[in-house]
C-alpha cells in the first residue's frame, strides 16, 4: 500500500521526533484515519527501531591501540621524510661538486682542439672533398684527377672519423689515415678540412 | 617547557581518544569488516593530524573531524563501487558474505539495503539513526541545509522500505 503523497516525507521525521508540534499533530491526525499511511508508518517504525537497535561492540582497548598505531605511522612518515630530505641534500651537494668540476675543467683545462658538432658546415666540407660524389675529385687538387677506389675509401674513412669523432682528427692520426695518399693529395684534403669554418 | 611539537602530538592524541568511538562506529556501519573500519579510522586521523594547524574553528572540532571521516568514507565507497562495477571485487565480496555478523538476521540485510542507497542518503541515515546526531549537525557535517538533510533522510527511509520489500523482508517477522 502506498502512503499519501502529501505526508510520506513527514512520516520518517515524525518517527524520529524531528517535526514541530503543529506538523506532528497533523501527521498524528492523518494516521488515525488513513490505513495506507498507517501501514507505511508501521514499516518505517520497524526499520527505524532496527537501525537504532544495532549496537556496535568495541574493544575497550581499541582507543589506546589506535593511538599507538597512529603514532607509529606518523613516526614512520617522519623518518621517511627525514631520509628523503637527507638524500636530497646529498644529491644537491653532489650536483654542485660535479658542476664545479666541469666548470673548472672548462676554465683551466680547455684543450686547443675546437669542439665540433654535426652541422651544415660538416656537410659542405664533406661535399667539397667529394664524400657524396660517386667518383669524387680532390677539392683543391691541381691535377683534379679522379680518386681511385682505395683513395675514395680512404677519404670516406676520414670523413667518417670526422663525423663520428665529433672533432677534427689530431694531425698524427690524420697522417696515419691519409698515409697512402700522395703528398699533394694529403695536403689538399688536410687544407680543405682545416680551412673549414667549423 | 614542553616543545610545540610535543604539545601538537599530545593535543592530537587527546582528539583521537575522544573521537575514536564514534568515528570507528561510523565506519563500521559503512563497511563489512573491522579491518576496513580500522583502516578508514586511521586514515581519517592521519588527515586530522596533517590538517590540524589549518583548523580555524568555524565549526566545532568534532564536526570538522566528522566531515573528514565522511569524505574519507565516501571516497572509499566510491572506489569500492567502481571496483565492483569493474568486477575486481568478486573474491573479496564472497569472503565478506561468509563473515558471520553478531546478529545475522538483521545486520546483513540492513547493511546490504543501506549499501544500495545513494551515498549522501547513506550518510544521513548512518549519522541520524546510528550516530543519533541532530539534523543541524548532520547538515554542518555534510555541508547542506538542515532542510535538505531532512529531505535526504525521508527519501532514504522510503527507499529502504522499497529495497527491503524487494529483498522479500517480512516486516511482521522483524
Amino acid at each position: 500500500m502506498q502512503p499519501c503523497k502529501i505526508l510520506e516525507d513527514l512520516i520518517p521525521l515524525y518517527i524520529s521526533g524531528d517535526l514541530d508540534a503543529a506538523e506532528a499533530d497533523r501527521v498524528r491526525e492523518h494516521l488515525s484515519t488513513c490505513p495506507s499511511c498507517q501501514s507505511f508508518y508501521h514499516d518505517l517504525q520497524k526499520i527505524t527501531k532496527l537501525l537504532h537497535a544495532e549496537p556496535i561492540e568495541m574493544d575497550p582497548a581499541y582507543g589506546a591501540e589506535l593511538v599507538v598505531a597512529l603514532n607509529d605511522r606518523l613516526h614512520a612518515r617522519e623518518v621517511r621524510a627525514r631520509r628523503w630530505h637527507k638524500m636530497m641534500v646529498y644529491a644537491s651537494t653532489l650536483l654542485v661538486i660535479f658542476s664545479t668540476v666541469v666548470l673548472l675543467k672548462e676554465r683551466f683545462f680547455k684543450t686547443e682542439q675546437p669542439a665540433l658538432s654535426w652541422s651544415e658546415d660538416y656537410y659542405s666540407a664533406l661535399l667539397k672533398i667529394g664524400y657524396f660524389n660517386e667518383m669524387p675529385l680532390l677539392a683543391g687538387s691541381d691535377e683534379k684527377e679522379p680518386l681511385t677506389v682505395d683513395k675514395v675509401n680512404m677519404v670516406n674513412d676520414l670523413a667518417l672519423n670526422v663525423l663520428t669523432g665529433n672533432r677534427l682528427l689530431p694531425v698524427e692520426d690524420f697522417v696515419e689515415v691519409t698515409a697512402p695518399l700522395a703528398e699533394s693529395e694529403f695536403e689538399s684534403i688536410y687544407q680543405n678540412l682545416a680551412d673549414q669554418p667549423f | 617547557m614542553e616543545s610545540f611539537e610535543n604539545e601538537y602530538v599530545r593535543t592530537f592524541n587527546q582528539l583521537v581518544l575522544a573521537n575514536q568511538p564514534r568515528i570507528y562506529r561510523l565506519f563500521r556501519r559503512m563497511v563489512d569488516s573491522h579491518e576496513e573500519a580500522n583502516d578508514l579510522t586511521q586514515d581519517t586521523f592521519i588527515k586530522v593530524y596533517r590538517n590540524l594547524s589549518k583548523f580555524r574553528g568555524s565549526s566545532s572540532i568534532d564536526t570538522w573531524i566528522y566531515r573528514i571521516a565522511i569524505n574519507t568514507g565516501l571516497n572509499y565507497l566510491r572506489r569500492q563501487r567502481a571496483r565492483q562495477i569493474l568486477g575486481l571485487d568478486l573474491v573479496e565480496r564472497r569472503v565478506s558474505d561468509d563473515e558471520q555478523p553478531a546478529n545475522p538476521a538483521t545486520s546483513n540485510i540492513l547493511r546490504r539495503a543501506i549499501a544500495k542507497l545513494p551515498a549522501r542518503q547513506q550518510m544521513v541515515v548512518i549519522l541520524r539513526s546510528y550516530q543519533e546526531l541532530p539534523f543541524k549537525e548532520i547538515a554542518a557535517i555534510l555541508n547542506m541545509t538542515e532542510n535538505n538533510a531532512k529531505v535526504n533522510y525521508s527519501h532514504a527511509l522510503k527507499s529502504l522500505r522499497r529495497i527491503l520489500n524487494k529483498m522479500g523482508v517480512d516486516y511482521a517477522a522483524l
